[in-house]
């Protein structure tokens, strides 16, 4: 009878338990998830069945975990999200979000870069932990990254982007993420890909501090490569702090931007 | 000449969303953000007809000219 492993289809003999299954296909699992629950090893498998035959604390290859990506994304569009390479300027608390976001579903390749390093205050809302407070933020982000997806190639800069290094840094990307906090420095990073950098989109954000509407954040098409996600005004200053939350909108705005544009949609 | 002046976000608190301006023959882009009363350094994007320009760019008849403020917070 046909059922589901790892959102594969296999052929099995009638009348197996999940225990015997699990032998079969992958001995050694001790996790048996059925159709969505865990279930006992003696339940007895019926055809359709949908299993997840787990070894706690394995690491799922490149190709199984690659599979069920494709499964979740249909394999025409994991296919594209696989192909691209991203930058990301800038690792705070957008960048960071950015990064996770783009990890998470597979993203070939993120070239990221900034100076910093994490600090007590950034916990409010950047993707970072509590044990990595003093480690500098690429270093931090990219063990995080690994610790989601060790198959998404992450290069990591420790540097302070300007208009000279900035085209160099991002040479392999077809989109650049600008995700700094001071608004020189997203100007800069805006105005040098637009002019230093030929046919790259750049997706930035501003005005995301504090806890206005979730609305009022859109993303605008400014210009053809140019668009800029967040509420315009909400300016980060004292009363009106960045916060995890209204941060991690804008930063979804932007990973899905960066989807659209992989994928043709705009 | 005349040219389309369209203002963004902040920039448009207490001026316009969009105006004609007569200006100048000759006159960049950073003259028109100092007649604004901004500063340079208030300028995030500026694009001049829907592309990208620096404020050195020099306006010619019928442009229109987009300024956009960044904000700071990430």
């Amino acid at each position: 009878m046909l059922i589901q492993i790892n959102e594969r289809q296999a052929q099995i003999p009638d009348g197996l338990t999940l225990a015997e299954v699990a032998d079969l296909h992958r001995p050694g699992a001790d996790v048996l998830i059925l159709n969505g629950f865990p279930a006992a090893r003696e339940t007895s498998v019926q055809e359709g069945d949908e299993l997840f035959l787990i070894t706690r604390g394995e690491q799922p290859a490149e190709e199984e975990l690659e599979a069920l990506m494709a499964a979740r994304h249909t394999p025409g569009v994991h296919r594209r999200l696989k192909a691209a390479t991203v930058g990301i300027a800038g690792v705070g608390g957008l960048g960071s979000a950015v990064a996770v976001a783009l990890a998470r579903i597979g993203i070939g390749r993120l070239i990221i870069a900034d100076f910093d390093v994490v600090e007590p205050s950034n916990l409010n809302r950047q993707q970072y932990f509590i044990d990595q407070i003093g480690c500098f933020k690429v270093d931090a982000l990219a063990d995080n990254l690994r610790r989601i997806n060790p198959y998404v190639r992450v290069e990591t800069h420790q540097v302070l982007l300007d208009p000279l290094n900035t085209p160099t840094i991002f040479a392999p990307c077809s989109i650049v993420v600008e995700a700094f906090d001071r608004a020189d420095m997203k100007a800069m990073l805006v105005n040098t890909v637009l002019a230093e950098m030929s046919g790259v989109h750049v997706v930035a954000a501003s005005g995301l501090a504090g806890f206005g509407p979730n609305n009022s954040i859109i993303t605008r098409r400014a210009a053809r490569r140019l668009y800029v996600a967040g509420d315009a005004v909400s300016e980060a200053q004292p009363g009106n702090g960045l916060m995890a939350p209204r941060v991690a909108i804008a930063a979804g705005h932007q990973a899905n931007q960066v989807v659209r544009i992989i994928l043709g949609e705009e | 000449m005349q040219i389309t002046l369209k203002l963004f976000a902040t920039f448009r608190t207490a001026r316009f969303k969009i105006a004609p301006q007569e200006v100048p023959a000759g006159t960049k882009c950073l003259a028109i953000v100092i007649n604004l009363g901004l500063t340079e350094d208030e300028v995030g994007v500026v694009l001049v007809n829907g592309r990208h320009a620096t404020l050195d760019h020099i306006l010619h008849d019928n442009d229109t000219l987009s300024l956009f403020p960044l904000v700071g917070g990430g």
